[in-house]
């Protein structure tokens, strides 16, 4: 980002006059924002995936009639949750009640200024790109806990209870099946890490080998655990605890709290396909740097990213949730020794020198 | 056992319960003090089945006290069953339990024929077991996708709505009506089968049987499920004798009982048709909630057999008996049970001649069902009260009348 | 250590097996269809019991259907007797609030001029005029010339339209 901002201000003599800081700041706000906005409505189309195809899944049709096969249902549930009475439990604890969704809401978005959507089409390209990520998305348990909290009501406590043991738990086997991706590339630089994968569909870091292999399932399994999804969503069950740490939040503050969920599931899905599934590079030798092509490996990860959000959605509609001591059970008995066991396997797996991609980890099995 | 003067042995709801527990358990550390939170669920929640009040102290996630509140949904039914006359009644028992309103109307029109010493014809008979069995098939499909929709697999609920259909639609063209049907009247039934409804019914079993490995495919075998209730809310058989239980509840905990087999009604003794029960061969302890949801899908598969034996048997003849123009029954008493999908359905009358009853009584096998959880319910965690409660299968309608 | 194994994979098989399911029902036809513009009217069944049509010329005023009922919902009022002999009917109302639908007031009428029709909607404007639904004052839902014997009267077009809906798809 910082070669293309160097490169316009050479190009337009004006902006040479301004103070360079200054303009990579306001270049950088504004690409958040647009990032933002992309992702708000990104979040907005997929409540409406979601709903299709829960309801083709149950034999039946789904939203489609606000809009063109139902596109703008989410505008609608906006200005719906907008219109509704904001209510404030009379016993709740103010400020920490209305900093909650706030909280979880920037938890969620702004672990987006480091994800690489195409070649240099990142906001900020950190060296420590996935570490920040991880970490950013931590975030996101305080402020569940202030919402259970100051929500003053036992049902909010309980949700906000089971809420936070699962996402610390679950972040573990998060961490650690992603460490298996990073030991495997030497960086934890995401736009490294999609580079590398770049050329035939064997370097995309799922097939190179046994143990990034499971660990992309182990991946899944934890980033569904951590979005609050079901099978892991005994925080929001809804036929136990109403809404869990959320019930007492109405109109706009609600709404903060689903586009926060919506926002994380395509964070995943996009964090899943950078680091597993080739992030922008199509399956074969195709040189996506330039400046346009850059836009056609932006639609290659989209469509990845498309893809994980159908899964994520078939695996909703299909399983029953989990109880909390079998989600605990699930974490620490099957997820964390496996992605241990992915590391270290993994961790041996460059030791042997058969990492390099380019169909090395084949070339290596086959005694070469 | 005393009941000081009132017509129940049942302590009124504002009483403490009597195993309230009163030391302070799980002092963990020396200065820690722990409470225990006493938790409302309901009367409207989305998990109690319709409008259960349920008052539960829990330590944390573990439930130690739990006390039901009904009547939420008292409507008087017994008190209108002494107030208008006989054929006047029948209406009102279809909301009773309105998702086996059939197999209510089966169950009082048989008390009332009974009372009055009515014969009805053969035919009638017939169409009054084939629309139960269905009415069993469609309530029994209801439980199992509801049950789902408890624990969170909420796709199933859905599929079963499809197959439900067909039957209400079913149930529809022959009553005018697509949960409360008043169809079974005093007498017979209201009015003759046609063979277009016939050829129906014949493709509606079928689709049945198509599609219910589906929904087992996606509940019973599915491991989420098994471990939510496989062990959990285990009533035993003393327990289940002593509360009262009836229906798959009973039948979970072992006890090989089932009306239509040795208590026969109607004409259930000309049907060959099995009666799953709690065994501890299959998944489960038994007696816990897996066992219960699997005697249910099994019955839906008896169903489709008792109706297909039923078609084959069925002769022609009249569907409705003569009855004189004003009904009204000798002086006497009559007590009247059928097997409902949720248990034993009982009807007590006391005529003294009139057209209209003395005494109208009904027993509903969910009020028995519910008030077991009392019982069963200490030591379960939360998430394991909605999968306890759920599958027991209740209707308020059936608890408040 | 092999139980843990088979738990793993019996969680991720039966998983798998379920998804498969779903899947299949995500590229099947749906069975639900849209839901029908407010013009038209879906048709049950001939015996329906939804809303009442009544004839008022030729109610006899006989009160046999206001004893049938249970709830007591009908009310009716007569003016005094025509040249004929025959009494008027000054007021056939019929209250919503209480009506069970049973279908009690239909078979007592010895002249057919009270059915049961297709139409279950009574939303209104205002509650007077949603509840109580009085039929000599042209209130109600659309009468047809239904009787006991000919119980499809006057429902050809609907017929008509849900064999076409039926005939578009759907598993209706």
């Amino acid at each position: 980002m910082q070669a293309w901002l160097d490169q316009l201000i050479r190009e337009h003599g004006w902006l040479q006059a301004v103070p360079a800081g200054l303009v990579y700041t306001i270049a950088i706000v504004l690409a958040c924002k647009l990032v933002l906005v992309f992702v708000s409505v990104i979040a907005g189309e997929t409540v409406w995936l979601e709903r299709r195809v829960a309801g083709r899944m149950q034999a039946r049709i789904g939203p489609n009639r606000v809009g063109p096969q139902g596109l703008l249902q989410f505008v609608a549930d906006g200005v719906k949750l907008l219109a509704k009475e904001d209510i404030i439990p009379a016993s709740a604890d103010k400020i920490v009640f209305l900093l909650a969704p706030i909280i979880v809401f920037a938890g969620a978005f702004v672990a987006f200024a480091v994800l690489p959507w195409g070649f240099g089409l990142v906001p900020a390209d950190m060296n420590i790109g996935l570490f920040v990520i991880l970490s950013l998305t931590s975030i996101e348990v305080v402020g569940v806990i202030m919402a259970g909290w100051a929500s003053n009501s036992k049902w909010a406590v309980l949700g906000a209870m089971r809420e936070v043991a699962q996402m610390i738990s679950y972040e573990l086997p998060l961490g650690i099946s992603a460490l298996a991706v990073v030991i495997l590339a030497g960086t934890l630089n995401l736009t490294d890490i999609v580079v590398q994968q770049e050329g035939a569909i064997w370097n995309w870091y799922v097939f190179r080998g046994p143990f990034a292999f499971i660990a992309f399932f182990i991946f899944a399994t934890a980033a569904l655990a951590s979005l609050k999804r079901a099978p892991f969503d005994l925080p929001e069950a809804e036929s136990e605890l109403v809404a869990g740490f959320h019930t007492e939040y109405t109109g706009f503050r609600f709404a903060v709290f689903f586009l926060a969920e919506y926002a994380g599931m395509i964070l995943f899905a996009v964090l899943a396909s950078v680091l597993f599934l080739g992030g922008w590079s199509p399956g074969f030798p195709v040189d996506l740097t330039g400046p346009g092509m850059r836009w056609v490996g932006f639609g290659i990860l989209f469509a990845k990213t498309l893809f994980l959000l159908f899964v994520m959605i078939w695996v909703r509609w299909s399983l029953p949730r989990f109880r909390v001591d079998r989600v605990m059970y699930l974490c620490y008995k099957v997820l964390l020794p496996a992605s241990v066991v992915c590391v270290v396997g993994a961790a041996l797996q460059v030791l042997l020198g058969a990492s390099m991609g380019d169909g090395g980890f084949a070339a290596w099995l086959m005694g070469r | 056992m005393s009941t000081n003067g009132r017509s129940t042995a049942l302590t009124p709801s504002e009483a403490e319960p009597a195993h309230e527990l009163h030391e302070r358990q799980l002092l963990v550390g020396r200065d820690l003090r722990t409470e225990e939170m006493v938790l409302n669920i309901g009367p409207q929640h989305p998990a109690t089945h319709g409008v259960l009040r349920v008052v539960i102290k829990t330590d944390g996630e573990i439930v130690r006290a739990l006390q039901p509140h009904v009547g939420n949904l008292h409507r008087c039914a017994e008190k209108i069953g002494e107030s208008v006359p006989y054929y006047q009644w029948v209406p009102y028992v279809d909301r009773m339990d309105y998702l086996a309103a059939m197999c209510n109307e089966h169950v009082a029109c048989m008390a009332i024929e009974q009372l009055g010493d009515i014969q009805i014809p053969e035919r009638a008979e017939y169409i009054r077991v084939i629309v139960a069995e269905v009415q069993r098939i469609l309530s029994h499909l209801m439980a199992i996708g509801v049950y789902g929709l408890d624990l969170g697999a909420f796709t199933p609920f859905l599929h079963q709505f499809r197959e439900r259909e067909r039957g209400m639609d079913l149930l529809d063209h022959i009553s005018g009506g697509r949960l409360l049907y008043h169809y079974v009247r005093i007498g017979g039934v209201k009015r003759d089968l046609s063979r277009d409804w016939l050829d129906e019914l014949d493709a509606f079993l079928a689709a049945v049987e198509k599609r219910l490995p589906e929904y087992n495919l996606l509940l019973m075998e599915n491991r989420i499920f098994q471990e939510r209730t496989c062990g959990i809310g285990v009533i035993d058989r003393d327990t289940a004798v002593r509360w009262g239980v009836t229906g798959p509840g009973l039948r979970a905990a072992g006890v090989d009982w089932d009306l239509r087999r040795d208590a026969p009604y109607s004409v259930y003794d000309r049907f060959d048709f099995d009666v799953p029960h709690g065994e501890s061969g299959i998944a489960g302890v038994l007696g816990d909630c897996f066992q219960r949801h699997w005697i249910r899908a099994k019955e839906v598969e008896q169903s489709v057999r008792i109706v297909r034996q039923a078609l084959a048997q069925m002769p022609e003849g009249p569907v409705m008996a003569n009855l004189p123009k004003s009904f009204r029954p000798a002086a006497g008493e009559v007590y009247v049970r059928g097997e409902n999908p949720r248990g034993e359905l009982a009807c007590y009358f006391v005529s003294e001649g009139k057209d209209t009853a003395y005494r109208c009584r009904c027993r509903g096998p969910s009020y028995s069902n519910i008030a077991v959880i009392t019982e069963v319910a200490e030591g379960v965690l939360i998430a394991d009260l909605v999968a306890l409660i759920g599958s027991m299968d209740i209707v308020l309608g059936e608890v408040d009348r | 250590m092999r139980t843990y194994l088979k738990d793993v994979w019996h969680g991720i098989s039966s998983t798998a097996k379920g998804m498969v399911l779903t899947g299949r029902h995500f590229f099947t036809k749906p069975t639900t269809i849209e839901y029908p513009d407010p013009g038209e009217q879906t048709y049950f069944s001939p015996y329906e019991r939804g809303l009442h049509e009544f004839e008022p010329e030729k109610c006899i005023v006989c009160h046999l259907c206001a004893k049938a009922c249970p709830v007591d919902c009908i009310t009716i009022e007569d003016g005094g007797k025509a040249a004929d002999g025959s009494k008027i009917l000054t007021r056939y109302e019929i209250d919503y609030a209480k009506c069970l639908f049973c279908s009690l007031c239909i078979d007592p009428c010895p002249v057919d001029c009270i059915h049961m029709g297709q139409q279950y909607d009574l939303a209104a404007f205002d509650r007077e005029g949603g509840v109580r639904i009085d039929f000599t004052k042209g209130e109600g839902p659309w009468r047809t010339a239904k009787t006991s014997a000919d119980p499809d009267a006057g429902l050809a077009p609907h017929l008509a339209r849900i064999a076409a809906r039926k005939k578009k798809g759907g598993e209706a």
